[in-house]
């Protein structure tokens, strides 16, 4: 996360190899569809890259985090699918 | 109590919006209604959806993510290759501020751009404007002493009116003549004389007993109305006739063309 913080293309796409399935995998069972799902992962890939400084280690692992902001982006998501009225995007 | 209805792949869909409160409408019936009875499966899945994520993540089975994917994510970030640092927010937040200045600038730019370009059509409307009203005014004004020119002449005690008639090429013309005899002072007025034609002018005469004597020249506007002062008549009293004939621009000593008026 550090190297990523500090601009390193190579680390965001290590990251993205080493973890992108498995939150994948939570995002398809979030969300129930994948094209969906893989939007997902790219908005959360793209907060890890800007918002990298953000990252805590001594709360949680890099896994976690990433994990943790993909489920509250599914989480809007669903969120948005149920009441249309109040979506932004 | 209640029997639950048997656990399929819809609960599994709906289950994770239910555990994390995203669900409302038929939907949420749909999943209260289910655990209403007993479901081993949402049981054990609730408090996973609920809980740590990480340990979410083992329970459910990995998805490769596309290589469209992938590549648009490494796109996005620069193909994979370093950036420069980025900004910190203090700095972050003064150049978005700066760049929405400047956007904002050139957009009111841009309208008052086209305000004052109004503003100026509307100037030089208003000059239009006031050179029109300028020039009736002046020649409101010189029709003005015009009037007053002849009511003087009128008003004179002893003041002489000599109607004229129109003659051959201009039956429908009428002339009058106002003569202040004290002051040897008169002013014609010519109505419906057609255009003299090119090169040509009217010319006024009187005539006494050593024949006929210019009082000048004039020319008529387009609705055939003439006008001509005349500052010295000479013995008012000798005049026989006065009379308009048309000659070359300019006038001649004496007449030489065709009669017009006469009276």
């Amino acid at each position: 996360m550090r190297r990523i913080a500090a601009g390193e293309g190579k680390a965001l796409a290590d990251a993205f190899d080493l973890h992108s399935p498995v939150v994948l995998g939570v995002l398809v069972r979030l969300v129930g569809r994948l094209p969906e799902a893989e939007e997902i992962l790219q908005e959360v890939f793209l907060q890890v890259w800007t918002q990298a400084d953000r990252y805590d280690p001594e709360r949680e692992t890099p896994r976690g985090w990433i994990l943790r902001l993909a489920r509250s982006r599914a989480l809007d998501r669903l969120r948005s699918r149920s009441n249309p009225a109040v979506r932004w995007g | 109590m209640t029997m639950s209805t048997d656990h399929s792949t819809r609960h599994d869909e709906l289950l994770p919006a239910y555990a994390l409160g995203a669900l409302d409408g038929p939907e949420l019936r749909e999943m209260e209604a289910h655990l209403a009875g007993s479901c081993p499966e949402c049981e054990r899945q609730i408090p996973l959806w609920q809980g740590d994520v990480e340990e979410l993540a083992a329970s459910v089975p990995a998805v490769a993510p596309s290589p469209e994917t992938r590549g648009r994510i490494l796109r996005l970030t620069g193909g994979g290759a370093s950036r420069r640092p980025p900004l910190r927010r203090w700095l972050a937040l003064p150049a978005a501020a700066l760049l929405a200045l400047a956007v904002w600038s050139g957009v009111r730019q841009a309208r008052l751009g086209e305000e004052v370009e109004r503003l100026r059509a509307e100037r030089g409307r208003m000059a239009r404007q006031m050179e029109a009203l300028d020039r009736d005014l002046g020649l409101a004004r010189a029709e003005a002493q015009r009037m007053a020119a002849t009511l003087a002449i009128l008003s004179t005690p002893g003041a002489q009116t000599i109607r004229l008639a129109g003659l051959g090429p201009a039956p429908r013309a009428v002339g009058e003549t106002f003569v202040d005899p004290r002051h040897g002072r008169a002013v014609f007025w010519a109505f419906h004389l057609p255009s003299p034609g090119s090169g040509k002018t009217y010319q006024l005469w009187w005539i006494d007993g050593s024949g006929p004597v210019s009082a000048g020249t004039f020319d008529v506007d387009a609705q055939g109305l003439g006008r001509l002062e005349v500052d010295r008549v000479e013995r008012p009293g000798e005049i026989q006739a006065w009379a308009v004939t048309i000659e070359p621009a300019g006038g001649v000593p004496q007449p030489t063309g065709e009669m017009v008026l006469k009276g």
